[in-house]
Order: structure tokens, then C-alpha cells, then sequence
């Protein structure tokens, strides 16, 4: 048997080394930016639900313009991407797909997929289903004007804005955010007209900013894993906070009343509206501040 | 020059339509329910969806300008047609439906255009225009309606025009035909049925006609045919253009006419409008294909399995590189995957975890100390080197023992395999490793059971995974095949000759 030498080995190495990164590595090409930009009219819709489904990039959604049913705007690499709006008898569908002229690329998730971006803009008078699913960059998304009755957020990677400052038209059935790794912000919660609010962190940041019109009484369910919280209440909001289940996470109340297992305001009896809100966490810090 | 007076007629009708389109047509505008503007370095695209259902696409892509896919001419990329047509999606982009009906309708090519692209951007401006008019798009659309066949009065009259442009020669065949009141069938047949009548005159393309009931005006054949039944009358003319008459009892009661003949036309004439005419036909078929998938399913399915070769090709190369070059230690590392599979992989596993941190941290080591320097410098490229390396071995060694197994389930076609080679196992093992992507990329081109080809390659794609991991580990466990593992109670007596001098060598 013949022995093996330096020599052999060297070259195995670097034949192998040569195929895997000849596998591995991206192609080297030019990235091609594209923009689409779809829009459809308001015809016989009684309501819109929008499924959205955003891997990477900047998301902005906002209200748009009274006839205009939607308007997505997308701007991405023609070569790894390839978006998808679809609509069909009240459901509109926005995604991005990694089947370009039927063959499947790699989607690029690197730097340069920050450049990628989608502005979609809602019809302001139709009732709104929202269930906005989004991956990892950068969302702004701001409900101001838009009637919204039910309203899904996840995101996985991101760092996500949502502010809302009117009160919403429609009564929101419910509202629920999972934020994976991320900075998520919410400003009017007030505003939302939602009954029950649910936030879902995994890691990173979350702050809410409880100010808005509270059109009625609600209940926040917070559930963190890693990472702070922070909500900052107005001051005429009666706020209940109870600590169900903090594990190794340190609670910082500015302006409530130690009362039981929980917190309550000072205003709970007169305040003419009321918020329950119910935190579990693992790991961080939890801060409660009151605004005036 | 006095011009004949079909083409006179002809090119008044087409002043007419292109010039000063009808009042009627002006008054009632279309809706625009959904646009879409596409804008790349490569191409630019308008899509608009009326509410009466018609759709217009105009591209302009890789030097050709299409609308609804029929090609109107070319551009130059870049060019003053392609900044003028840039120009206007540009300004659409940010419109909504009423605002951008207003700007299509005002939009007229800019200046600097040469003669040809003055043609095409003419060509563009009049389908915006008549789409945005009525919704209807003119032979923007006469594509599309090749399905439905028989194609609108207005667009009839537009296809009609585009047809004599290109082939001059046809205008005789349309003398007198009431632009009106003419029904165009396109690459299909058209019977009329016994009780049947057509008010206006039938022009059908590259397709039968077939009359037992009445056509009140001309019957124009064009590369077909046309069969006067039993009780079969054409009150007009039967005209024909590359096309002949079968007569089985109809009457016609104006001439039959061959076109071709009585202009003493030379063939090319009619082989250059069969020409046009099966263009759009293919073209056609080729859409239907394209949008029912088959094809593209077939083609993604046949790329899978080039795909899959073209892996196992390069990986069976470097299979054999590796047994030339180390046949013995790869052969103990497969050994040691043989003897210890869960230890080998629990080993690649943890060593996988510590491949990035182990090669930071080195990194680190090295660029804090004088000495360390000049070593980092050949740590940071050779590292991931020999843990690629080191990966490669361990997935040979590990399609070894795949290779093994599938030899040792005695597959009829598999009996040219020898058991006794060991590359003959590694061979297959990489085989085996290979063929669920081929298999799933097959499979994934089915309709509806789809799924599964997508399920095969997963489970190929993990237990290619396994393979690598487990190899890994066999790789650090025998250092790279120079140690081989301790415990030879299950040694394969097939490989136990390479492992044995392996064995042999390291305790000599």
C-alpha cells in the first residue's frame, strides 16, 4: 500500500478546499435591482385581508390613497428574487419567492438584501385582516387612517416600528405580535381599539408606548424570553400589572401601588379606562413608566 | 401615383382608425381596475387590467417591444424609444388608477426618435391609447384572444391592418370588405351551422371554415380552407389567399376569387403571411404549454437530474483523488464510521460546534504574541482548508459504509458492483448519497404528489449531513486516519487489508 505524503495530502486538501468552495460560495455576479410597483382599485370590496410575507429588506406599510385597493412598491435583486402579488376575492397575498423564470435561486440574506424594500400602501375604508409575517431588516409600519380588525405580526430578525395615531375605526378583534430577535416599538397601543393585546419577545427589546384615545378597556398579555421591556403609560390610564411568571427578571415600576402578586395605579377606581396587563419573562428587565 | 382602391380603402380606414379614433370610443374610458409597472436594467414593463376584463401588457425587453406578446418591432436599450417608454413608467409608477388613465392617454412619444422606432413607438402609443379608450386593446391583445378565436369587430379591423402592413400583397383580398362588420378567426376552425347566419364577412387564418349555414358578406380564406356544405351559401365573394375551396353542395353567389393568382403573385408573398401566420400560432402553442407548466416542470426536473450527475460526477472524481492519493487513511476512517457510527457522529457534531470558535480563538492566540504573527498568517487560509478537508475525507469514508450497505442488499442490478473494492463501495455509497436529489427533483415535477419529491431531497439533504458529520468525527477520533480506532471486533473483513497495514504502519 503505498504511504500517504505530504505532498498527497496537500493536494487532497486543496482540490477538496477548491470543490467546496467552488459549492459554497455565492455566485459572483452584478446584482440586478428591479422595481414593480402594483396597484389595484377598489371595486366591489367589502373588506381586505392581506397575508404578507416579507424575508428581508426595509417593509413600510401605511395607509394609501381612498380608491386605491393597494399598492405594493418593490425594489430587489432580479436575479434571487422574485415577488408575488396576488390578489383574489378580498385576499390579497404579498411575498417574496425564490423561484425566478422557474428556476429556485438562493435568496440573499447578506448585507446587500437591506436594499431590498416593499412599501405597501392599504385601502383606508376597507375593514383589514392583517397578518404580516417578516423576516429580518427593517419595518415601519404605521396603521394611522387604516381600519384594521384583526392584526398578526411576527418578525424574526428586526428591528420593527408600529405606531398608530388615531384610534383605530374598526373594533380590533384581536392583536398579536411574536418578535423573534429583535427591537420592536409600538406607539399608540391606545389606539389600536383592540380588547386584548399580546406581545411575544424572544430576545431583544420591546418597548410600548400605551398612549392613544382607548376607546376601550383592554388586557395585555407580554411574554419575553431575553431582553427588556419597557412601557410607558399615560398618566389618566388605570393600569393593573401582574406578575405572572418572571423567572431572573427585575421589575421597575415608576408610579404604581405594590398590591398582591402585582402593581396597580393610583387612578384604578376613577380612571375612565382601564388596562390588565398580564408579564411573564425569563431573562432582563421590565420597566413601567408613567407619562403625563 | 394613383393608388387601387382596395388600398386606397384600406389606408383611409387606417388614417382613420390611427389619426382620429371615434368620438363614441373617446367618450366611454376605460377603468383601469390594476396596474403593474416593471422597471429593470433589462426591461421595462406595463401590465393593465381593465374592468371589462381585457388586459394589455407592453414590454420592452432584450431589443424586441412586445404587447401581449406579440412582437411590434425593436428598440435599441437605451436608446431615445427606450428613455421615452422608461420615461413614462417612471411617471406612472407612483399613480393611482384615474391619474394614470390620464397620463396613458396624454403620453406621446418623445422627440429623437429615429424613423424605425417613430414606427414602433407609434405602434405603442395607439395600443395605450385604444386600451385606455375602450378597455379593449387592439392588436395589443389579438393574441390573447386567439383562444377565444373569434376576435372583436375593433381589434379584427386593428389585426387586419397590421396583417396588410406586412404583407401588402393581402389587400386585394380585403377589397370591399366592410371593415365593420368582419369576424377574424385566427389559427382555428370555424363551422357555421346549418341555421346559422353572419351578418358581415368571416376572414379565417390558417384554419378551416366550414359553411352550412350563411355568410352574408365575403368569406376570406388565408393559408386554410373553406368548405361550402349542403345548403352552404356565401352572398359575398369566396376569396382566396394560399388557400382552396371545397365545394360539396353550397353555392356562393359573388366570385371565388385565388388572390395570388390574379395578381400573378410570386409564392413568397403567401410563404411570407404562412410564415406570420404560424409565428403566432407557435407562439401561441408555446404560451398554452408555458402556462400549463409541463414543460417547465420537465425542464426543472431534467435540470434536478443533471444537477444530481453533474454532483456525483464531481464528487466520484474527487473520491478517487482522495483513494489514490490516502486510500489507507481514508480507509480507516471508514472504519471507524463502520465500527462506531453514533461515537463518530456524536464526535462531528461537537467538533462542528467548535470548528468557528476553535478558529477565532487561534486566531486571537496567534495575533497577541511576536511569534504567533507569522504562524496566523498561514492559520487564517489553511485552517478552513484542512477542516474542508477533513470534512471530504470523512464524507468518503462515510459513503464507504453507505456504499456497503447498499451492496449488502443484494440488488439485481447492482451484482457488477464488487464488494470486495473498497472504492467500488465508495463509488456507490456516493451514488446512493446522490440519487434522492435526482430522484426528488423527478418526483417534485408531478402534479399533485409534488410534495414528495420535495420530502425525498430533504431526506437526502439530511442524511447527506449525517454522512458529513459522521465522517467528521471518525476523522478526528482516527486523527485524520492515522490512528485507527481501537475496537476491531466488527472490523469488515472486506476492508480489513488497507485498515490492517494502516494499523500496522502506525504500530511500526
Amino acid at each position: 500500500m503505498r504511504k500517504p505524503t505530504v505532498a498527497g495530502a496537500t493536494l487532497l486538501a486543496v482540490a477538496w478546499a477548491v470543490a467546496l468552495a467552488l459549492a459554497a460560495a455565492p455566485e459572483a455576479r452584478a446584482q440586478s435591482w428591479k422595481d414593480v410597483v402594483s396597484s389595484r382599485q377598489v371595486t366591489d370590496e367589502e373588506e381586505l385581508r392581506v397575508d404578507l410575507g416579507y424575508g428581508a429588506g426595509k417593509l413600510t406599510l401605511r395607509r394609501g390613497t381612498p380608491r386605491a385597493l393597494y399598492r405594493a412598491a418593490f425594489r430587489y435583486d432580479e436575479e434571487t428574487i422574485e415577488p408575488v402579488t396576488e390578489y383574489r376575492r378580498g385576499v390579497l397575498r404579498v411575498a417574496l419567492s425564490n423561484e425566478v423564470d422557474g428556476r429556485r435561486t438562493r435568496m440573499d440574506f447578506g448585507d446587500r438584501s437591506s436594499e431590498n424594500s416593499l412599501e405597501l400602501e392599504l385601502a383606508p375604508d376597507l375593514p383589514l385582516e392583517l397578518e404580516l409575517d417578516f423576516g429580518a431588516g427593517r419595518a415601519d409600519i404605521d396603521l394611522t387612517g387604516l381600519a384594521v380588525r384583526t392584526l398578526q405580526l411576527s418578525t424574526g430578525a428586526a428591528e420593527a416600528t408600529l405606531r398608530i395615531d388615531e384610534a383605530n375605526r374598526e373594533r380590533m378583534e384581536s392583536a398579536s405580535f411574536n418578535v423573534g430577535v429583535a427591537d420592536f416599538r409600538i406607539d399608540g397601543v391606545g389606539n389600536l381599539n383592540a380588547e386584548e393585546v399580546v406581545v411575544k419577545a424572544g430576545l431583544g427589546s420591546v418597548v410600548l408606548d400605551l398612549d392613544g384615545e382607548w376607546l376601550t378597556d383592554a388586557r395585555l398579555t407580554l411574554e419575553m424570553g431575553l431582553g427588556t421591556l419597557r412601557i410607558q403609560a399615560p398618566e389618566f390610564l388605570g393600569m393593573q400589572l401582574r406578575n405572572r411568571n418572571t423567572f431572573l427578571a427585575s421589575m421597575n415600576v415608576d408610579g404604581l401601588t405594590r398590591r398582591g402578586d402585582g402593581w396597580r395605579s393610583p387612578n384604578w377606581d376613577s380612571a375612565p379606562r382601564k388596562v390588565e396587563i398580564d408579564i411573564s419573562a425569563a431573562l432582563g428587565s421590565i420597566e413601567v413608566v408613567r407619562t403625563p | 401615383m394613383r393608388l387601387p382602391s382596395s388600398t386606397a380603402a384600406l389606408a383611409s380606414c387606417v388614417a382613420a382608425l390611427v389619426l382620429a379614433p371615434a368620438p363614441s370610443a373617446r367618450g366611454q374610458q376605460a377603468t383601469i381596475v390594476s396596474s403593474q409597472v416593471e422597471v429593470s436594467a433589462r426591461a421595462a414593463s406595463l401590465h393593465l387590467e381593465f374592468s371589462s376584463g381585457e388586459r394589455l401588457e407592453i414590454a420592452f425587453s432584450g431589443g424586441l417591444v412586445r404587447a401581449n406578446g406579440r412582437t411590434l418591432g425593436r428598440y435599441e436599450p437605451n436608446g431615445a424609444a427606450d428613455q421615452a417608454w422608461r420615461q413614462l413608467l417612471s411617471a406612472a409608477m407612483p399613480l393611482g388608477a384615474e391619474p394614470l388613465t390620464r397620463e396613458l392617454d396624454q403620453w406621446r412619444p418623445g422627440e429623437g426618435l429615429s424613423a424605425a422606432e417613430r414606427e414602433v413607438m407609434g405602434e405603442v402609443a395607439r395600443a395605450v391609447e385604444e386600451a385606455v379608450a375602450t378597455g379593449a386593446p387592439s392588436r395589443a391583445s389579438a393574441r390573447n384572444q386567439i383562444r377565444s378565436r373569434v376576435i372583436e369587430e375593433e381589434r379584427a379591423r386593428t389585426f387586419l391592418r397590421l396583417l396588410a402592413r406586412r404583407v401588402p400583397e393581402l389587400r386585394l383580398a380585403l377589397e370591399d370588405l366592410d371593415m365593420e362588420s368582419v369576424e377574424l378567426i385566427l389559427g382555428e376552425d370555424r363551422a357555421i351551422p346549418r341555421d346559422a347566419s353572419v351578418d358581415g364577412s368571416v376572414l379565417i387564418a390558417d384554419g378551416t371554415l366550414e359553411v352550412r349555414g350563411r355568410i352574408r358578406g365575403h368569406a376570406i380564406v388565408v393559408d386554410g380552407t373553406a368548405v361550402l356544405e349542403e345548403g352552404g351559401r356565401v352572398d359575398g365573394d369566396v376569396r382566396l389567399w394560399d388557400a382552396h375551396l371545397e365545394r360539396r353542395g353550397g353555392s356562393v353567389h359573388g366570385d371565388v376569387v385565388d388572390v395570388l393568382r390574379e395578381r400573378g403573385d410570386a409564392p413568397t408573398a403567401g410563404v411570407r403571411l404562412r410564415e406570420h401566420i404560424r409565428q403566432e400560432a407557435a407562439r401561441d402553442r408555446w404560451e398554452g404549454r408555458r402556462h400549463s407548466g409541463v414543460l417547465s416542470r420537465v425542464g426543472r426536473a431534467a435540470g434536478g437530474v443533471l444537477e444530481a450527475g453533474a454532483s456525483f460526477l464531481v464528487l466520484a472524481f474527487l473520491t478517487l483523488l482522495s483513494t489514490r492519493l490516502a486510500g489507507d487513511r481514508v480507509d480507516a476512517v471508514a472504519q471507524a464510521v463502520q465500527q462506531g457510527p453514533a461515537r463518530s457522529a456524536a464526535v462531528g457534531l461537537a467538533t462542528g460546534f467548535l470548528i468557528l470558535p476553535l478558529y477565532l480563538l487561534g486566531a486571537a492566540v496567534l495575533a497577541v504574541t511576536i511569534v504567533g504573527i507569522p504562524v496566523l498568517l498561514a492559520w487564517i487560509p489553511l485552517y478552513p482548508v484542512v477542516v474542508a478537508a477533513a470534512c471530504a475525507v470523512g464524507y468518503v469514508a462515510a459513503s464507504h459504509q453507505v456504499g456497503r450497505w447498499v451492496a449488502n442488499q443484494n440488488i439485481s442490478k447492482l451484482e457488477w458492483v464488487d464488494r470486495h473494492n473498497p472504492t467500488h463501495l465508495k463509488l456507490l455509497g456516493v451514488a446512493a448519497l446522490t440519487v434522492p436529489f435526482a430522484v426528488g427533483a423527478v418526483a417534485s415535477a408531478v402534479p399533485v404528489v409534488g410534495w414528495i419529491g420535495v420530502l425525498v431531497q430533504v431526506l437526502g439533504s439530511l442524511a447527506c449531513v449525517a454522512a458529513g458529520v459522521t465522517g467528521l468525527g471518525a476523522v478526528i477520533i482516527t486523527r485524520g486516519g492515522r490512528y485507527p480506532a481501537t475496537d476491531y471486533a466488527f472490523a469488515d473483513t472486506l476492508d480489513s487489508e488497507p485498515w490492517t497495514s494502516a494499523h500496522e504502519e502506525n504500530e511500526s
